[in-house]
């Protein structure tokens, strides 16, 4: 027997003792271990490890078990902790738009101009830090600008606040204007190029909100505008990239005259993907990018063909920057360590509307499926690598269901088991068990333990016609009282305190405030629309946060009718028995 | 009260239960074992002697509490733990092995609803501490040919591409 013939855990056990600097030095001991060292798998704990206690350990001499442990003891006092509930933050302003990232919470002010309700400017506000109690917090305005905003974005780990509005340049066509401001104080940012203007074929008038979806990592934003088009900008050097929707070259049958390109997503600091939900079948097209923003096409995934036409809702994944940046803001809540964007789960929103009706199905996997070329793949004409179904899918879950937004953080999405139904006719809304959760962990090294703890079987799991095997699930979370409360205008403030922290491989969010909010009781029946949500596995107990536009009746009072409220809801759900290692 | 248990060389022995009991597999199954005999396939009746020796040397201490970070730091081994991991390094890695396969039993947590850091066996101990920190330990300040050396391994690099690793690895080590 030899070391490299132990299992893989208990390689990574041993190697987690050892220092940084012994493990760089096992690099060179052979191929098997530089493999080993550099599997996700060790690098993960490795990265934790490092991260985690950067400081105190310049030379790298602190064995990495040991700095994971001390990151345990600080995530016991957080499982200590007492949470509320469910709470709603009112804010003073409505919002149109809003950011929320590592603690920075960026509401825009929703403002009723000539009939239409628009967002000119938004306020800022850095919460409070739980892992660095001497940050008091702080919160400043960002002016109104001249035409609405239809789309920001914050970026704590490079200081960075990036607007989009529409232009009003009467000599040019119509235009978006991406602004990279400084998140401390809503000035152009020092290491931006300043602002860049992009084309746009879209008509921008009156005031309809634009539907974008913009996303950053490191120097690049990514985003995808209403008409179906994917720009990527380096906001430093100003350089752009872009891709139109075209018809596939790849074989895939013209089902649909018109290819739309659904949404961008990161994978790394080095690949992003597009998703081709029009094409049959659905194509991923993973694209390399350097830092001028150029794009280069690497691989098409394909999904298994479907009978029905897929459209791709929205979609749903996280792309940050990685660790601790040299730019971060002074002082704020970056987070020593976030999850690895390839490590990720994405999630994406299918609906297939087929010959006997539509179908709502949620699509599952970590971003490293798609950064792997499989062997069997098949190459097309121009070069590029095509990748079927059945060759990637292996790590992919797709499961039947109607579904809005999902919690999703790290290699975990969170779904309440009503989602799994796949059809909201059958649905009894009095049953205990359809406000039982389900985790999904998209981390083959949780796999075992995870199916080990699903002791019931989820209400309704309907694996889509394959990989049933790979859809693990755990029923032991539930959901705590159904109470809210809603905070008096402008409670938001120096004094709540809101994070995610990424600790011992465990995402924790912390929300908590100095004054207990008297609670008001929301009606949960009211109807309401869930906007975005995320989701947060604390230790072994699980929160979830969602910010919805709650329509309130107040009929009594005549003056707030109908008045569209963003709040920012916390729920803390029940412990999660023997999820944890 | 004694348990029997077969290894896998087909040598039978007989356990105290107290004994028996600091192995969490072991536990699991004399519930459902009855008299029967408690077979198991992956441990040799050589690597087993090893792993009762440390048992019943253990047997009287309390289970470890929750982990408070207290616990030793990772060079740290008590000096019987010392002289019993003194082995060959074929029998280190088997009584990692073994220790491992002995100690795991999620299933039981989730059954008795115990926190499984409340779990923590004499096997974990072996496979965790001693065994994963002995190895460790063989390891540390070693430079890349004593340890292929000490694992008898194989360097399969081309020099060019050594010397980068190298390059890469003292850069970093220099940050």
């Amino acid at each position: 027997m030899s070391f490299l013939s132990l299992p893989t855990e208990i390689c990574i056990n041993i190697l987690v003792q050892l220092a940084y600097n012994d493990l760089l030095r096992l690099k060179t001991v052979s191929k098997a271990f530089l493999v080993l060292i550099s599997s996700p798998a060790v690098q993960y704990r490795i990265q934790l490890g490092i991260a985690a206690l950067e400081d105190d350990d310049p030379k790298g001499a602190i064995p990495i078990s040991d700095k994971i442990r001390l990151l345990e003891q600080i995530e016991t006092m957080f499982r200590l902790w007492e949470f509320p509930q469910i709470t709603s933050i009112a804010m003073s302003t409505r919002s149109g738009v809003y950011g929320i990232q590592d603690g920075v919470f960026v509401p825009g002010r929703l403002e009723s101009i000539g009939g239409s309700f628009q967002t000119k400017g938004a306020d800022v506000y850095r919460l409070r830090a739980p892992m660095n109690p001497g940050d008091m917090g702080a919160s400043w305005r960002l002016p109104d600008f001249e035409s609405p905003i239809m789309a920001l974005v914050s970026c704590p780990q490079e200081n960075l606040l990036i607007t989009m509005e529409e232009g009003e340049h009467s000599l040019r066509d119509d235009c978006f204007i991406l602004r990279f401001l400084s998140l401390s104080d809503g000035r152009p940012h020092p290491n931006s190029h300043g602002p860049v203007t992009l084309p746009s074929s879209i008509p921008l008038e009156s005031g309809e909100p634009q539907y974008i979806t913009m996303r950053s990592i490191g120097e690049i934003v990514g985003l995808r505008t209403i008409d179906s088009k994917v720009y990527l900008v380096n906001w430093v050097t100003g350089q752009s990239g872009c891709i139109v929707p075209n018809p596939s070259s790849t074989g895939a049958s013209p089902i649909v005259d018109d290819d739309i390109i659904d949404d961008v997503l990161f994978l790394d600091e080095t690949h992003c993907f597009l998703i081709r939900g029009r094409r049959n079948p659905a194509e991923l097209e993973v694209y390399e990018f350097d830092r001028s923003a150029k794009l280069t096409l690497k691989a098409v995934y394909q999904l298994p063909r479907r009978k029905g036409r897929i459209e791709f809702s929205s979609t749903n994944g996280f792309s940050r920057a990685r660790f601790r940046g040299a730019n971060a803001l002074d002082g704020c809540l970056v987070p020593p360590f976030a999850p690895v964007p390839e490590e990720c789960i994405f999630l994406i929103k299918m609906m297939i509307m087929g010959p006997e009706g539509d179908a709502m199905y949620p699509l599952l996997f970590r971003g490293e499926s798609l950064l792997r070329l499989p062997s069997g793949v098949t190459k097309r004409d121009d070069g590029i690598s095509v990748v079927s179904g059945h060759l990637w899918m292996r790590e992919t879950h797709i499961m039947e269901g109607f579904s809005w937004d999902h919690p999703s953080y790290g290699t975990r999405v969170l779904l309440p088991n009503y989602i799994l139904r796949s059809n909201v006719d059958d649905i009894r809304w009095d049953d205990e068990r359809l406000w039982n959760f389900t985790i999904i962990d998209c981390n083959p090294a949780q796999i075992a333990q995870i199916r080990a703890s699903a002791s019931t079987p989820p209400l309704s799991l309907q694996s889509a016609s394959f990989d049933r095997d790979h859809v693990n699930t755990n029923t032991n979370i539930k959901s705590t009282e159904k109470v809210s409360c809603i905070l008096e205008p402008m409670s938001i403030g120096p004094d709540t305190c809101l994070d995610e922290e990424w600790i011992c491989g465990l995402p924790v969010a912390v929300i908590s405030f100095k004054t207990a909010p008297s609670p008001v009781l929301l009606d949960v029946e009211q109807p309401f629309t869930l906007n975005s949500s995320s989701g947060h596995i604390l230790g072994a107990s699980v929160m979830h946060l969602s910010t919805f536009i709650h329509m309130h009746d107040h009929r009594d009072s005549g003056e707030r009718d109908n008045v569209p409220l963003l709040g920012l809801s916390v729920q803390s759900m029940g412990w999660l028995d023997s999820y944890r290692e | 009260m004694s348990i029997t248990i077969v290894t896998s060389d087909n040598e039978q022995f007989c356990v105290e239960k107290l004994v028996a009991q600091r192995i969490a597999l072991i536990e699991d199954m004399v519930e459902n074992a009855g008299d029967r005999p408690i077979p198991l396939p992956n441990v040799t009746a050589s690597v087993l002697r090893k792993i009762l020796e440390y048992c019943e040397h253990h047997k009287n201490d309390p289970l470890p509490p929750y982990d408070d970070g207290s616990r030793s730091r990772t060079t740290h081994i008590s000096e019987w733990d010392q002289k019993f991991i003194t082995v060959d390094q074929e029998m280190l890695f088997e009584i990692i092995l073994a220790a491992n396969y002995l100690e795991m039993k999620p299933l039981l947590y989730v059954r008795l609803n115990v926190p499984r850091v409340q779990c923590l066996t004499a096997c974990n101990a072996v496979a965790g501490d001693i065994g994963c920190k002995t190895v460790a330990n063989m390891i540390k300040g070693k430079s890349p040919e004593e340890i292929r050396k000490l694992f008898n391994i194989v360097n399969n690099f081309t020099p060019e591409e050594e010397a980068q690793i190298r390059k890469e690895a003292e850069w970093a080590e220099d940050r």
